[in-house]
């Protein structure tokens, strides 16, 4: 399935590491551009670095054909 | 009509003035105390300190006997979860919400939302005006100028 993970903070990442590990496909959104990095080193190129609330970054992030959209912002 | 206003900015503050001026019931929220300096002297409604997105102070605001709900907070985010508990938890009639980002303007237009994005609307009447195409905005220019003149009268 098709994730898209608006966040990745703590609970962000390691949900996406785990829906990832799972065999799923995942998006970050994270508008922090360091931990974005950090994320992208860790885990791929699953990250978009933008701010989650815009809709703009949302289509980007491809939430119209996603299965979930988790919101897990601080 | 009882109508209740999320935010005390300038556009909040705008439209209670001129609910106020055709007697509605108005209650309007801000966290802020000094937002309230944007309302007009004369204003007759009620002012509520807190956050318009808690169920509680909505609730004390009386929108559970409320005809409308505006959410006219800076901040999209608020306005819209002020305008989805209005809608989907007290089942307000009317519940109209300021969003300023267009694509989830249109989004939550397609969920039952009302939302008006001053962004595109702003855009579109500077486009009109500059291409002479009047009769885009003609009404509510004149009426906003109209609004426009006699606050400045008021001062």
């Amino acid at each position: 399935m098709y994730f898209v993970v608006a966040g990745g903070g703590e609970v962000g990442f390691h949900l996406a590491k785990a829906l990832l590990e799972s065999g799923h496909e995942v998006m970050v959104i994270e508008n922090d551009r360091r931990r974005a990095v950090f994320i992208e080193e860790q885990l791929g190129s699953v990250v978009l670095n933008a701010p989650a609330d815009e809709g703009r970054f949302q289509m980007e992030a491809g939430c119209q054909r996603a299965d979930a959209v988790i919101a897990v912002t601080g | 009509m009882k109508i209740v206003i999320v935010g005390c900015g300038r556009t909040g503050a705008f439209l209670a003035g001129i609910l106020n001026e055709s007697d509605h019931e108005v209650t309007i929220i801000d966290l802020e105390r000094a937002a309230f300096a944007h309302l007009p002297a004369d204003f007759k409604g009620t002012t509520l300190l807190g956050n318009g997105t808690d169920m509680e102070i909505l609730r004390t605001a009386g929108i559970d006997k409320a005809d409308a709900v505006f959410a006219l907070t800076q901040g999209d985010n608020r306005n819209l979860m002020a305008a989805q508990i209005a809608k989907q938890v007290f089942g307000v009639k009317h519940v109209i919400s300021k969003v300023n980002d267009p694509i989830r303007a249109h989004t939550y237009r397609q969920h039952g939302i009302t939302t008006i994005s001053r962004t595109t609307i702003i855009g579109t009447l500077l486009e009109a005006l500059l291409m002479g195409d009047p009769e885009v905005g003609k009404v509510l220019l004149e009426r906003s100028k109209a609004r426009e003149a006699r606050m400045a009268d008021a001062v």
